[in-house]
């Protein structure tokens, strides 16, 4: 198996992270899964890129399992609320409400794999995952959750494997981030991801989001990504300020033709 | 303009649940901007010179030399928003898929304000070939099946 190693950073990283994570002094047990190079060999290889299995004749279907779910489970209040679109009340809106320019990514169940691809890295005692665009979640093996973590952009994760899943479990996520449009996921939510192969190149993420104040109940849905093997990083970006068609005044949508300063001239 | 047919795209209803969908309800990951400022319901081609590419985030900008059609030798410039670099990457683009100076017939989303520009959908280069935009965006998969000819 292929296993991305980052062997200096990560132990570094580690060093730093042991001194401040909550649940990262716990002592864990060298002997799990996951805790050594030599076990990492024996784990099912999550290497490399992987991207949503979308149909792009049918993304909305595709779309649908990651956001749709939540939709039948939201509090009535917060139901009722959406009723009125965002599209309707503010149709020149740039973005939908509560999207600011440039802010973290909270994770609050989902890694991307649409417009960014998600990978995974495995050094002794953590895995870490990623995407491009930016988002970095940091998975301590093999220690306990802490019950009272610091609320963060990407929550506190522990994970462990139950034979050849991965379980991560993470709290502490930012009240602030959103579920969906107009709908953040609230205090106190709870997610856990069962990550595992289907084939060497299908991986499933089942996900189980509790999210107090703004679900009636646990939402549960897999997401399926696919290897993309000849996959070349390339950072991502959805940056308000960099966007053409934002009026960076005004927050509104607009078509910027003011053509580029080094424009070449017309062919002759 | 030179060499511009209208095309209508099918499955109106299914674009605008696509749009509503990755618009309306996506988490800060997937939100860019509605395609309200774009008439999704018919695409356009036009012929023309590319004028320069810009490959950055978070959406690409083709701007494209279109010869005006009863001034020969005088042109408009067109501005077409693209998808993100990493989208047109998974669909086998690099900056220099389209080469400045490059002839070629660009597909897109017309603006509904009429002017010069609109959301790509595709460029068909002179050797016949395609390079389609961000087949995730609202419309595109769809009307990139779409010929030039197609009424």
């Amino acid at each position: 198996m292929t296993v991305a190693r980052v062997v200096s950073t990560s132990l570094a990283l580690a060093g730093v992270i042991c001194t401040s994570t909550a649940g990262a002094d716990e002592p864990s047990d060298a002997s799990l899964p996951g805790m050594t190079y030599e076990s990492i060999e024996r784990l099912p290889d999550f290497s490399g890129w992987w991207a949503l299995d979308l149909d792009p004749n049918d993304v909305a279907k595709s779309l649908g399992i990651v956001f749709a779910a939540y939709t039948p489970l939201l509090k009535p209040e917060i139901a009722e609320r959406l009723k009125a679109p965002a599209a309707q009340t503010n149709p020149d809106a740039a973005q939908p409400p509560g999207l600011g320019p440039c802010s973290p990514m909270i994770f609050t169940g989902f890694n991307d794999g649409f417009e960014s691809s998600v990978e995974f890295l495995f050094t002794p005692g953590r895995v870490t995952i990623t995407n491009e665009l930016g988002m970095l979640r940091r998975v301590f093996l093999n220690r306990p959750l802490p019950a009272d973590a610091d609320e963060s952009a990407m929550g506190t994760s522990v994970g462990h494997w139950e034979g050849s899943t991965l379980v991560v479990e993470t709290t502490g996520i930012d009240h602030n981030g959103f579920l969906q449009s107009r709908v953040k996921i609230g205090r106190g939510a709870r997610i856990v991801e069962r990550i595992s192969l289907e084939d060497k190149d299908t991986l499933e993420i089942a996900r189980r989001v509790v999210a107090p104040d703004a679900l009636t109940g646990p939402s549960e849905t897999t997401l399926v990504l696919l290897r993309d093997r000849d996959h070349v990083f390339h950072e991502a970006s959805h940056c308000e300020q960099d966007d053409r068609s934002i009026n960076h005044a005004t927050g509104k949508q607009q078509f910027d033709l003011t053509p580029p300063a080094d424009l070449p001239p017309p062919p002759h | 303009m030179r060499g511009e047919t209208n095309t209508t795209v099918p499955r109106a209803s299914s674009l605008a649940c696509t749009a509503a969908l990755v618009c309306l309800c996506a988490p800060p990951a997937l939100a860019h901007h509605s395609y309200s400022m774009f008439d999704t319901t018919k695409s356009v081609f036009v012929d023309g010179t590319v004028a320069k590419v810009e490959w950055v985030n978070p959406h690409t900008f083709v701007w494209l030399y279109v010869e005006k059609k009863d001034e020969p030798g005088k042109y408009d410039l067109y501005a077409f928003e693209n998808g993100p670099i990493t989208m047109l990457m998974r669909n086998g683009w690099t900056k220099e898929t389209l080469k400045v100076g490059e002839k070629l017939k660009v597909q897109y989303f017309p603006l509904k304000d009429g002017r010069p520009g609109g959301s790509f959908v595709k460029a068909i280069h002179a050797d016949g070939t395609e390079s389609i935009g961000d087949q995730f965006a609202p419309g595109v998969a769809a009307a990139a099946k779409l010929k030039p000819d197609a009424k």
